[in-house]
């Protein structure tokens, strides 16, 4: 019997800080319209979007569902966000609580915050998320799957060079 | 090791999010196939990557062996968040609709 897995819980807090040459307004706009928000949080990278619907108050849920493409570390395999508001201040903050799964694991809950401020050349966004991720999950085996589909191909166009 | 090198970076998590066919090797982010096996002498040496040659086939690994599970989920999250924030800043270069 192969020895039980530890399991245990890793806790990370980090910071994203961008600017963007326009108003704290539009870009608190980018988070509370629906069809702007898909746009750049749910679309793009090594997933398609099939599910995508968000309820902006506080208290209010978002739920997320992407299927990662064939070639992709994890090929098939739903990516699931389900997000909750709990603070919301038009303008200058949005804070929410989420988990993601992948497949049927949970890999993480975080409590992400969005601070938007003027700058003199625009507008300040700054991203911290205070994240627990669970090991244990069995994303590893699949990530480990995925790499080696993902190298074979790199080694196929790297043969034929 | 690898931050400091940001084509290398870019290369990096694109391969990393299965993006990287053989065309991207060389556009967008215009690498040559020579510069592109120094790249990958990059890796190797960050002990990110194996490669093994034999005859005119080259062999690549992933060795995750460095990083935790949980280091290399944030790694990912961090990738995801900052590619967001670069899609975020597109859709804002747009001027509104009205």
């Amino acid at each position: 019997m192969k020895a039980m897995e530890k399991q245990s819980v890793t806790h990370h807090t980090y910071v994203i800080e961008r600017s963007y040459p326009t108003t704290p307004e539009r870009v608190f706009a980018a988070f509370s319209d629906p069809a702007k928000k898909r746009r750049w949080y749910a679309t793009g990278g090594s997933s398609d979007v099939e599910e995508f619907e968000m309820d902006f108050r506080v208290g209010g849920n978002e739920r997320t569902v992407r299927r990662f493409k064939p070639g992709s570390p994890f090929p098939g395999v739903a990516l699931i966000n389900l997000t909750n508001y709990q603070d919301i201040v038009p303008g200058q903050r949005v804070v929410i609580a989420y988990t993601m799964a992948l497949g049927e694991k949970r890999i993480s809950a975080s409590l992400a915050t969005f601070e938007f401020s003027p700058t003199e050349a625009g507008a300040k966004l700054t991203f911290t998320e205070q994240a627990a991720f669970f090991e244990g999950a069995d994303g590893p085996q699949m990530r480990e799957q995925g790499w080696r589909i993902i190298l074979e191909s790199l080694a196929t166009d790297l043969a034929r060079s | 090791m690898l931050s400091a090198i940001p084509p290398v970076e870019r290369w990096w998590k694109n391969l990393a999010n299965g993006r990287c066919r053989s065309r991207c090797w060389q556009s967008p982010w215009r690498f040559r196939w020579p510069r592109s096996f120094k790249h990958l002498e990059i890796l190797e040496k960050s002990g990110l990557v194996q490669t093994e040659k034999v005859g005119r086939v080259r062999t690549c690994s992933i060795k995750t062996a460095g990083l935790s599970v949980a280091e290399q989920w944030l790694d990912e999250r961090r990738t995801t968040w900052e590619e967001r924030f670069d899609r975020l800043g597109d859709l804002l270069a747009e001027p509104d609709e009205n």
